[in-house]
């Protein structure tokens, strides 16, 4: 079952952490599923070595007529994935088919062993200036288990943020918005997405919009505290808005607003 | 007359006990125990009813450290006071000790005089470390004896404000959870409208939706509802990560009733301390079973019959 997280705003260039086989295919799923839905093309960039066989037949049975017309393919990476100039190229191509939009993803490990690490940072770089300014959407698969370097910097390359099962993070142009739930599944990427965001902030204030986190535990009341000491640290004011009432008696409880830095907003 | 031993003796935190049976003698002890709380720089609170706030007013009269406080402000429910205590004297910055008298008002409101008898045992564990210093007072005229022999097995000293000792009859609050004056909550004989079983930390997410569920069909307030469901979910997340899986939680819930029961088992080995959760948490691993005593009416720590952690929840 899907929570609250997928249903969060789908466009830009997206992290998907998962910690199962399942949650990845869950994950891919629903966004195939909304591209598709909205019109777009689909493609879903394999190794050429080895294909995703039971993810491709979920989704081919799922999506049999996008398949049959080439909304939704499934093809091995090409090599002009891990250029700037190379995805514009891919990009204007599907667009010249007359699809309003275009929806691509792959597992990074993929990516990583393709081409060394330096050039993959690269192409994720160019991948979310693409996202920013074309009608593209790029989803890239990591799993869960990444070390907390190597996650930070990740984050840091997807600025539409993290989708998980559980927990969707969106950017917003004072802040971040929440979505789904957090516990200690999840707290870790939490701490190290807001880490990432809070740290690129230029303004004095953080806005952490939680009026669609449904909810958050101990360990997720840890992770906005931790992902934004450095923040605060420097003088900066975080934001919590517009919590819901299970999330606030949890913020309540702990006696989130007595940190230094930390304002609880009620709705 | 009072001596300075007295005060020294009651240490940094006392919980006594004044088992009288007529308004002199409470008077006597009150105004003997808000003199030593005055005179050694503490802040002072008297809380009763209406009628003995008056009477124990005209006795004391007024003082800048001196506060009077109606119980039905004080005490809702026995753990949203005692957590209340514990914030108010982490947070009090003004260096000075809390001296507190007062009856606890037990035969008011939906909490049982056990469930009240279990918060007085309590204290002594989630207040024990705080510089905080109570006379409680029970009035046998008005109290049945049960709930004396609690106060007795409850406050580790009995005191006419000018005299104290060892109370006899004393239980340590893990003892008293055990005694049949705690009446303690079992879990419902009937069998569980809900059981499963977690065996990771991924499955925290489905364990709060079959939570949840379960729940909706209970009349039991959105609050209580939602606060049984973050509550579940510490202690779950404790069960996985720290005690021993499989996880075991099966929930009670009656349509139509309010009650609301889920109980945690695990296989791990077993349980540290029936009292944890209730002293300010100096580690992390401590804090969520610190918010999930806050969440819950109540929370009994037990042995589970493979010899793991078991731990009931309710609320009502």
């Amino acid at each position: 079952m899907l929570s609250n997280a997928h249903s969060f705003g789908w466009d830009g260039h997206l992290l998907l952490v998962h910690h199962t086989e399942l949650e990845r295919r869950e994950g891919v799923a629903a966004w195939v599923g909304h591209g598709l839905g909205v019109g777009g093309k689909v493609i879903y960039f394999e190794a050429p070595d080895r294909r995703d066989s039971s993810l491709v037949e979920t989704l081919a049975g799922r999506h049999e007529d996008a398949m049959s017309r080439g909304q939704l393919q499934f093809l091995p990476v090409p090599a002009e994935v891990y250029s700037a100039q190379g995805q514009q190229e891919i990009v204007d191509e599907i667009l010249a088919e007359g699809y309003p939009s275009v929806w691509l993803t792959a597992e990074a490990e993929v990516g990583r062993r393709a081409t060394s690490a330096d050039t993959h940072a690269e192409a994720e770089r160019a991948m979310d200036q693409l996202c920013r300014f074309r009608p593209v959407s790029a989803l890239c698969q990591y799993p869960a288990d990444l070390d907390a370097g190597t996650l930070h910097r990740v984050s840091g390359l997807h600025t539409g943020g993290v989708m998980s099962t559980l927990l969707r993070t969106r950017p917003r142009p004072d802040g971040i918005a929440l979505a789904g739930e957090v516990d200690c599944t999840n707290a870790d990427v939490l701490a190290t997405v807001l880490t990432a965001r809070s740290s690129r902030s230029r303004s004095r204030r953080f806005v952490v919009d939680l009026h669609r986190l449904d909810f958050l535990d101990v360990g997720g009341t840890r992770a906005l505290v931790e992902g934004t000491a450095g923040f605060r640290q420097r003088g900066g004011i975080v934001q919590l808005r517009e919590a819901q009432p299970l999330v606030r008696r949890i913020l309540g409880v702990l006696e989130i607003d007595r940190t230094p830095g930390v304002e609880v907003e009620d709705r | 007359m009072m001596s300075n031993d007295y005060a020294e003796g009651l240490g940094r935190y006392s919980h006594d006990v004044l088992i009288h049976d007529t308004d002199e003698q409470l008077v006597d002890a009150v105004w003997s125990f808000v003199r030593t709380g005055l005179s050694s720089g503490g802040n002072v609170l008297v809380h009763s009813d209406e009628r003995r706030v008056a009477l124990l007013r005209d006795a004391l009269g007024t003082h800048p450290r001196l506060e009077y406080g109606l119980d039905r402000d004080l005490y809702q429910s026995p753990m949203a006071t005692l957590f209340d205590y514990q914030r108010a004297m982490r947070q009090d910055s003004s260096g000075r000790a809390r001296w507190v008298t007062g009856t606890v008002p037990m035969t008011e409101g939906p909490a049982t005089p056990a469930a009240w008898a279990r918060y007085e045992s309590a204290v002594n564990e989630a207040l024990g470390s705080f510089p905080f210093h109570a006379l409680c007072t029970y009035d046998t005229q008005a109290l049945p004896a049960h709930v004396v022999a609690a106060a007795r097995a409850t406050h580790p000293h009995v005191s006419d404000g000018t005299t104290r000792g060892p109370s006899p009859d004393y239980l340590d609050p893990g003892e008293f959870l055990t005694s049949p004056l705690a009446e303690t909550p079992a879990a419902p004989v009937g069998t569980p409208t809900l059981a499963f079983t977690l065996q990771s930390p991924v499955d925290l997410a489905a364990a709060r939706r079959l939570i949840r569920s379960g729940a909706a069909t209970t009349t039991a307030p959105a609050k209580s509802r939602e606060d049984l469901l973050a509550a579940a979910s510490e202690v779950l997340a404790n069960a996985v990560e720290h005690g021993g899986p499989p996880v075991d939680v099966e929930v009670w819930a009656e349509a139509g009733e309010s009650r609301l029961t889920c109980r945690v088992t695990d296989h791990g080995g077993g349980i540290a301390n029936t009292m944890a959760g209730y002293r300010y948490p100096d580690s992390r691993s401590a804090l969520g079973l610190w918010v999930a005593r806050q969440l819950c009416e109540d929370l009994v720590i037990g042995e589970g019959p493979d010899g793991g952690c078991s731990v009931l929840l309710l609320v009502a």
